[in-house]
């Protein structure tokens, strides 16, 4: 799986990101083969360190076909205990993943 | 009829009858009582605004449900730039009113329990966020006021729900019947609640597992079976009985505040939006509160505006404008306000969507706004009272201005300056007064300290959301505590 992460600015963090961005790549190199990728990549992670999460989606939603966005205590908006934010942005991640691949092999994409 | 006039919001509320108690005697026609009347007024200006060109702009929005043109106080936020509109028309509302008018309250809770409801369904598969819609679709479709009704008559402030010697001290369900709930209980100072069409019903705060009884939202008509109300008093309140139009201070608008009795009250299950989910209690709660301190970055900053006015008029009525103290004091009062209102825009630009799609205000930003909220105006209302001089408190009443022996005399040693009309002066010194410490003051001082939460609430949020370790960890970094990772070069 190809991974594309982008930070938010990273002025006013209630969350460690990278801490949280090392422990999700982490784990997901113990559940698939892993790429961090800069440009074109299956997922994406939006870290974002607050609620507010300002990254301009916009600007980044050709880099991968579908995104897992966190800020704060937030995932995809919907608020995670932090001692399990890790495990439930690898799982959303792969979940992620596995719907691309899916739709993909729907519209004769994928061999 | 997506917008309603005022004249057709004032035959809703003839049309119902409604059990309201004021003074220890049953009101019957309460839109006409003169103590009443004021805050319906208020209400009514949301509706001749959102019909006026000139205001219609911040005053209405497209409805995310219907796609109709709607009364913004009835509207889902769908972007920073509608909660920013928002805090915008409270200001309006503010300046047209110079008090509390009320519909805040509703739109505040109806957004929070959208967003709720709809985490709650997918947490335990439950069908609360289409019944919701349903309900806010005949909200926004008939233009209507809904008082958004959370703070519990609390009893012992020590014990929670369930440890309270009489259960009631939080509304509560005391039945579950097939077609509904029965619910008893009480909820206190509610802010338009017999100007409202409808109340939403939220639990007061934070529920454990054990105490499903109390985890309940729901809507019901404001003349639902059931329901009494006792209208709160207001200082110099009773102003208002004696004829005149100079004493009251404000001519034509004031707030409301009533004690809310919901003894045993039925709801169908499709105005039941909650019950028994304790574990999205503090959720409901803490996003309610949120959009609310917001709300106060825009309300209060337009009756701050009112009285600034009235302070810079009576400075210049009574010849003492150019002295370099009050303009400095007018300055003070501008800079306190608009910072009150840089808060309100701050927390909604930084607002954020939330799962169900409508926005929320950013909890931290709108927590720090509430907390200025509970200060500021007690000191822009100290400088309006500096400004004023002691006479708006010991000025004789306008029926001495008006008697025809001693009236001469009293307009006499009140006189100013020759060129202004000694009324205008009498006028502006009450509407201090009413705004400072008679009946505007509710909504201006005690609602500023204790509406949305008392300044504790506010602290309390403020603790949870900043992350001080991380501060620590950025003095460390630069003193050479711990070595600053950023340096590498």
């Amino acid at each position: 799986m190809k991974l594309y992460i982008k930070y938010c600015g990273g002025c006013n963090p209630v969350i460690n990101r990278k801490k949280l961005v090392n422990d999700v790549v982490s784990k997901l190199k113990e559940r698939t083969e892993l790429e961090v990728e800069g440009e074109k990549a299956d997922v994406g992670l939006i870290v974002g360190g607050c609620p507010v999460c300002c990254v301009n989606a916009e600007e980044i939603k050709a880099k991968a076909s579908c995104f897992v966005v966190v800020g704060g205590d937030l995932v995809n908006c919907i608020q995670v205990p932090s001692q399990e934010q890790s495990d439930i942005i690898v799982q959303q991640l792969l979940q992620c993943h596995q719907e691309t691949i899916d739709k993909a092999i729907r519209k004769g994409g994928v061999c | 009829m997506a917008l309603k006039t005022a004249q057709q919001y004032l035959d809703d509320l003839r049309s119902r009858d409604i059990e309201l108690y004021m003074f220890g005697e049953k009101v019957e026609n309460y839109v006409d009582n003169p103590i009443i009347r004021p805050s319906i007024n208020s209400v009514a200006m949301t509706y001749k605004l959102a019909l006026d060109p000139e205001y219609e702009d911040i005053m209405t929005a497209t409805s995310s449900l219907t796609g109709q043109k709607i009364n913004r106080f009835t509207h889902l936020h769908q972007s920073t730039e509608d909660l920013i509109k928002k805090v915008k028309m409270q200001r309006l509302m503010g300046q047209k009113t110079g008090a509390c008018f009320q519909r805040c309250v509703g739109m505040d809770a109806f957004n929070a329990v959208y967003s709720t409801t709809f985490e709650i369904d997918q947490a335990h598969g439950t069908q609360y966020h289409q019944r919701f819609v349903k309900f806010l679709e005949y909200v926004q479709e008939n233009d209507l006021v809904v008082d958004g009704c959370m703070t519990d008559a609390r009893g012992d402030r020590s014990k929670s729900p369930a440890q309270q010697p009489d259960p009631d001290a939080y509304l509560h369900v005391v039945e579950r019947r097939e077609d509904g709930l029965v619910v008893r209980g009480c909820k206190l100072h509610q802010t338009g609640m017999v100007n409202s069409h409808e109340i939403l019903v939220m639990p007061n705060n934070s529920l454990k597992a054990d105490e499903k009884d109390w985890a309940v939202c729901f809507a019901v008509p404001v003349d639902a079976p059931g329901m009494i109300y006792v209208y709160g008093r207001q200082a110099s309140d009773t102003r208002k009985l004696e004829g005149g139009n100079v004493d009251i201070g404000n001519l034509h608008f004031g707030g409301q505040e009533v004690l809310t009795i919901f003894n045993n009250v039925f709801v169908p299950w499709e105005r039941v939006f909650m019950d028994g989910e304790t574990d999205f209690s503090t959720m409901v709660v803490e996003r309610f509160a949120g959009y609310h301190r917001q709300s106060y970055g825009g309300c209060k900053v337009g009756v701050g505006d009112t009285l600034i006015g009235a302070a810079k008029a009576i400075a210049d009525y009574q010849g003492a404008a150019k002295a370099s103290h009050i303009k400095d004091k007018l300055v003070e009062m501008c800079h306190l306000n608009e910072t009150l209102y840089g808060c309100g825009i701050a927390c909604s630009a930084e607002g954020r969507k939330t799962a169900a799609g409508n926005y929320l205000i950013d909890q931290l930003l709108a927590n720090i706004c509430k907390q200025n909220v509970t200060r500021f105006p007690y000191e822009i209302a100290r400088l309006a009272q500096d400004i004023a001089g002691g006479y708006f408190v010991t000025m004789p009443s306008e029926k001495d201005f008006n008697h025809p022996d001693i009236g001469p005399l009293v307009k006499k040693y009140s006189t100013t300056r020759n060129d202004v009309p000694v009324e205008h002066r009498q006028r502006m010194a009450r509407l201090i007064e009413n705004l400072t410490q008679g009946a505007a003051a509710v909504g201006y001082l005690t609602e500023s300290m204790h509406g949305a939460g008392s300044p504790q609430a506010q602290r309390i949020m403020i603790t949870r959301l900043v992350d001080l370790e991380h501060r620590k960890e950025l003095a460390e970094n630069l003193c050479g505590v711990r070595e600053n990772p950023d340096i590498d070069w």
